[in-house]
């Protein structure tokens, strides 16, 4: 079950990193903390780049993110493979478009994703201090920045830190780096972000 | 749609289980004339096996018996002129869970989260990458045609085993058979190509890749190609 954990650990984080939101000019974690706490909802864009030594050029994924307080979340890839993850509560499914027509998933590793959603809960209320990071803030350069280091050595072999960068716009990351090694990292920069808007409950309901 | 999918596996493992036991598929028609030299045979397998280095990123289906799969992405980077070979696997959201390049001196696996982690799993998967884009080690032994009108070519493999390459009459679909000493088929790779353009300056790739696994582990890896781009530093990455 660990290393089910594990695999699914970097989808979980770039999926909390997302969800996260908190004042940019926050001094504080705990300032964080209660600026999470008047978010509502998420909509926004993003562009995902994955870095590697060996790559002719980033591989670039887009897609898009909605978020209703408090645990529905759907993250959404338009390109270049469609899939959406979906989360209900405690319950997470993927789903693949194959021939125009989104096929659920049934990796049996899926239902390992439940297992991080107290992680991310922890953090949808602004608390980063979790059972697997250390989180510290950095406020230079500004807005400032985040950065999340994994307690577990185990974790770390394979992820070695999340950075949450800031935006000007208060509740709103501008990106995340999640870092795997020297050679490895993916930028996920946020687009066109709006705030406690009303999302259409069918958003998070099993795509057709 | 599962049940398309598990009739579609059926259907393929029937074919590999009855083409294993039908042994070597008969050239009805050989073709030993000058015509078909080997300069016209490199032509041939250069549209299947690319000579320069190139980088290809593909969405990959990786289907095992139980009907269990998954989607996974795959860039693997292949030199032909030294036979290696680089490739990383990882999820959908870019965590690597598969790493590793193979040489003719070396195979180092530089990240392997489970079930990668295995070697033999790691060896396989190299194997087969090396199956599908490099030409076979062994010599061409027949050419000719099928029953079906395909043509095909017979390579025999230093290992007593043989490679048939398969093309349809409209060259859209190429199929790799790997059997072994005694005719159990092994591997089963189908390429689809896009319909000919009239522009064939740049290289054209397979747009869909299937390779079907019959032993010693039952599986289907279903590679649809995302991006390819010619390397322009020909030595392998180490």
């Amino acid at each position: 079950m660990l290393i089910k954990k594990r695999l699914f650990l970097g989808a979980a984080t770039v999926l909390m990193a997302a969800m996260i939101s908190v004042g940019a000019n926050a001094a504080s974690l705990a300032d964080m903390q209660e600026a999470a706490g008047s978010i509502r909802s998420i909509s926004a864009d993003f562009i995902q780049e994955k870095h590697m030594k060996i790559l002719v050029k980033p591989l670039v994924s887009k897609g898009s993110i909605r978020f209703q307080s408090p645990d529905a979340l759907r993250f959404e890839y338009r390109e270049p493979i469609k899939n959406v993850l979906i989360m209900q509560g405690k319950s997470v499914s993927r789903y693949i478009q194959k021939e125009n027509t989104f096929i659920r998933d049934n990796a049996s590793a899926m239902g390992a994703m439940t297992v991080v959603m107290d992680e991310i809960s922890q953090w949808l209320k602004g608390d980063f201090n979790t059972n697997v990071f250390d989180a510290t803030i950095e406020e230079a350069p500004e807005p400032g920045r985040i950065i999340l280091v994994p307690k577990e050595k185990a974790i770390s072999s394979f992820i070695q830190e999340i950075v949450l960068v800031l935006s000007e716009q208060p509740g709103v990351f501008k990106e995340v780096v999640i870092r795997e090694n020297q050679n490895s990292y993916t930028r996920l920069r946020f687009e066109k972000a709006t705030l406690n808007e009303d999302i259409n409950p069918d958003v998070f309901a099993a795509p057709k | 749609m599962r049940l398309k999918t598990a009739l579609e596996y059926l259907f393929v493992f029937t074919f590999l289980i009855s083409a294993g036991c039908a042994g070597l598929p008969p050239i009805v028609c050989p073709d030993n004339s000058a015509v078909l030299n080997k300069q016209s045979f490199s032509r041939e397998l250069n549209t299947l096996f690319p000579t320069d280095s190139f980088q290809f990123v593909h969405a990959i289906e990786l289907t095992m018996a139980g009907n269990h799969s998954a989607m996974l992405m795959g860039v693997v980077n292949i030199h032909p002129r030294h036979r290696a070979i680089h490739c990383v696997i990882m999820t959908l959201e870019g965590l690597v869970l598969f790493e590793a390049d193979h040489t003719a001196e070396a195979f180092t696996i530089h990240r392997a989260i489970p079930p990668f982690d295995s070697q033999a799993l790691a060896r396989g998967l190299v194997s087969d990458i090396e199956l599908i884009f490099f030409t076979p080690r062994g010599r061409l032994d027949a050419w000719g045609t099928l029953e079906n009108k395909n043509t095909i070519l017979r390579f025999s493999e230093p290992d007593g085993g043989t490679i048939d390459i398969v093309i349809s009459p409209d060259r859209t679909i190429w199929t790799q058979n790997l059997r072994t000493g005694s005719h159990r088929i092994k591997r089963w790779v189908k390429y689809i190509f896009p319909k000919a353009t009239t522009n064939r300056r740049s290289p054209v790739f397979p747009k869909s890749i299937t390779l079907t696994a019959a032993f010693p582990s039952r599986y289907t890896l279903t590679m649809t190609l995302t991006d390819a781009n010619l390397i322009s530093n020909t030595q392998p990455l180490r």
